[in-house]
């Protein structure tokens, strides 16, 4: 018997079985075990260098790492400027317009997944994450940036952040418990918050309110897609998170909706065997024709560079010396001397790993400019196909319209005027 | 007056002491009634040195200082007036950053506080790095407005007294220069614009201010052409004033790469073209 057929012979038999009974899982009922945790194989201590190394606690808080200053902070730092809390821009005069200026345009990073307990994913699923990002959180702006490292490191960081992690066991469930599961996410408004893709879509009736309305809303942006939950988590650590959140992780901002071991398990059930289609990505968009109209620095500026680029790639003598990740270095990256706050800058190039300088319009084989290259790898990562070499950027964040990147192409092609 | 080359900060000469005791002959003497923006601009310096002691939000780079910090706005504003062709604008503006800061930090250009005397514990204390980095900014604005007028000013930062420094702000830009200030001027400026080459002199920024200043002195007009014929080989000039300069220097000798450089001015200048491209008489 072949492995298809077998299981299409498994399958047939739970179906029977469930159509027929009323119970959930019992020893007289087919099941299907789902896998024990598995142990991380990567070296802890060099996983915890790396880590410094990455800056991770400069996004991430809690868990195993230090805490580093709020204003170098990004999440905490974009999250008092929403607060209102002046504090945090100590001795600079700000004017009301000003904040308020900041607090409309400021869209991405006031919020992201906590390390504390960090340690209840699954360290395979980490490793691969921090190699090849996904989009775990469909509603927050930013994502897990795209790192400089390679699977030797990703492996030691997974292990690292394992750290205190108990083991799991293997879990069974019946078919039965697979329909029950999608029955209890609809009740307890699961969709609220989650998406599932790849199954029939969840309701969206939001949940009840069970924190503040500014808690609820970042829980809402924090909800990941549970089409990633069977590779992020082991099933049985699953069934223990929805019972007690907060007994997993203090922090969280999901709300505990009081759920029977038998309904997690069933819930569970659902998640790590509902037939699942493939997850939908955005396609890369058509490369758009040049504009005839004029294009100056100003409209790119203000399109572009001050979305989020001058943030990592700033003058540094502006900002004490700190130019950002992009300019003197950080998150892992090496100095660069990239600085697009200014015109100047913009045409000042780049340092290679040697230290050479390249103009950031250097083409490539098929003519297209380095800093066009970089905003289009981003919109192909976004569709799930990585440039090999590139980096897309802006990192971590939504790729730039393909009007946009029409204006960088527009003002370069008509000699770059400030 | 002579100019060092070759990445050499040229020292200040004999000729150069002279004038510049004449200079401060010149300026206003200290007086016991000090004018009130004299106490405005103090206290302006006292706020702002206030406000750079303290740290904000570094992660965001320029986006939080070019906000919040007036200074840096200012310094911003004058950068702009230069990149534009206001060369005069973005003196006056950046000389008075310069002092603003100075004020502020307490120190001389050498480290020592005005008295003389060794640096006291708060000077040292305020001056920290991003005030220098301002200051250093400053007068790399100061420096290349100076060789943008044909060096039509008359300053050097730390000869003017502190009490006359408003009123030389108001002389600093001379209507009529003697060739001999303007030649001074623009070997102060030279001079400015060497010191603040990078070790490795590959800030493409900076090499352009450089290649400007050379070129305004014929011994060094060739080591120009080298700075801006390697920046634009590479496409790092950064402005459309290095193509303007490297059109300059070119005129006469190869006239299709003068008109090519001039036509890169023209694009790279956009709106501002008239006033940066345009061919010197």
């Amino acid at each position: 018997m072949t492995g298809s057929a077998a299981r299409l012979l498994a399958l047939v038999a739970l179906c029977t079985l469930a159509a027929c009974g009323s119970h959930d899982a019992s020893p007289s009922q087919p099941s299907e075990s789902l896998a024990a945790s598995a142990p991380a194989r990567g070296d802890v201590d060099r996983g915890r260098a790396l880590v410094a190394l990455f800056q991770c606690n400069r996004c991430h808080e809690g868990g195993p790492l230090a805490a580093v200053p709020r204003a170098e902070h990004c999440v905490s730092c974009h999250r008092a400027i929403l607060d209102g809390d002046h504090g945090v821009t100590a001795g600079l005069d700000v004017s009301a317009e000003t904040w308020t200026r900041w607090r409309e345009r400021l869209v991405g990073l006031d919020v992201a997944p906590s390390f504390v307990a960090v340690s209840r994913l699954e360290p395979s699923w980490v490793e691969s994450f921090l190699r090849d990002p996904q989009d775990v959180r469909p509603q927050l702006h930013a994502m897990m940036p795209r790192l400089r490292l390679d699977d030797a490191q990703a492996r030691d960081i997974a292990a690292f952040l394992a750290l205190g992690g108990d083991a799991t066991p293997s879990l069974r469930v019946t078919q039965r418990q697979i329909t029950r599961g999608r029955a209890l996410l609809e009740s307890k408004a699961c969709g609220g918050c989650h998406v599932f893709s790849g199954v029939l879509p969840l309701p969206t009736r939001p949940p009840a309110p069970t924190s503040t309305s500014v808690e609820q809303a970042r829980a809402l942006r924090l909800a990941p897609d549970l089409w990633l939950t069977r590779d992020r988590w082991a099933a049985g650590r699953v069934v223990e998170w929805l019972m007690q959140p907060r007994r997993l992780k203090p922090d969280t901002l999901m709300p505990d909706t009081h759920l029977s071991r038998d309904e997690a398990t069933a819930i569970t059930a659902y998640l790590f065997l509902a037939e699942r289609g493939a997850r939908t990505r955005p396609g890369v968009p058509a490369r758009l024709p040049l504009l005839q109209r004029p294009v100056g620095f100003d409209e790119v500026n203000e399109r572009v560079f001050r979305g989020e680029c001058w943030h990592c790639h700033s003058d540094p003598s502006y900002a004490g010396g700190v130019g950002g990740p992009g300019n003197t270095g950080g998150f892992g990256f090496e100095g660069r001397d990239i600085d697009l706050s200014s015109y100047e800058g913009v045409n000042s190039g780049y340092r290679d790993a040697q230290g050479r300088r390249h103009s950031l319009f250097e083409r490539d084989a098929e003519g297209v400019p380095r800093l066009v290259a970089v905003l289009r790898a981003r919109q192909a990562e976004q569709a799930g196909q990585p440039v090999p070499g590139i980096l897309g950027m802006p990192l971590g964040f939504p790729a730039r319209s393909a009007e946009d990147i029409q204006r960088v192409e527009s003002w370069i092609a008509q000699g770059r005027p400030r | 007056m002579t100019v060092h080359t070759n990445h050499m900060p040229p020292r200040t000469t004999d000729g150069d002491r002279d004038l510049a005791a004449a200079r401060a002959r010149r300026t206003p003497r200290i007086s016991a009634r000090r004018p009130g923006g004299y106490w405005l601009l103090l206290i302006a310096a006292l706020g702002l040195g206030l406000m750079t002691e303290v740290h904000h939000a570094s992660a965001c780079g320029n986006a939080m200082v070019l906000s919040g910090d007036e200074t840096a706005q200012t310094l911003s504003q004058a950068e702009r007036q230069l990149a534009a062709g206001r060369a005069d604008r973005a003196f006056v503006s950046a000389l008075t950053v310069f002092w603003s800061l100075e004020e502020a930090v307490g120190l001389t250009e050498d480290g020592y506080d005005e008295s003389g005397d060794r640096p006291s514990e708060r000077a040292e204390q305020r001056s920290n790095r991003r005030k220098a980095a301002l200051s250093a900014r400053a007068k790399l604005v100061m420096a290349v407005a100076m060789v943008r007028l044909n060096g039509a000013t008359t300053f050097e930062p730390h000869h003017a007294p502190r009490v006359s420094r408003l009123r030389a702000v108001r002389h600093a830009l001379l209507s009529s220069p003697t060739d001999a200030e303007r030649q001074a001027s623009l070997t102060w400026a030279l001079t400015a614009l060497t010191d603040m080459q990078p070790a490795d002199g590959d800030d493409p920024v900076q090499m352009a201010h450089y290649a400007e200043a050379l070129a305004r002195f014929p011994d060094h007009r060739a080591q120009a052409l080298q700075l801006l014929h390697d920046l634009a080989t590479r496409d790092l000039m950064p402005d459309a004033w290095a193509y303007h300069t490297l059109a300059e220097l070119l005129r006469g000798t190869d006239d299709t790469a003068s008109a090519e450089a001039a036509a890169h001015c023209r694009e790279r200048a956009g709106r501002h073209a008239s006033r940066i491209c345009s061919e010197s008489p």
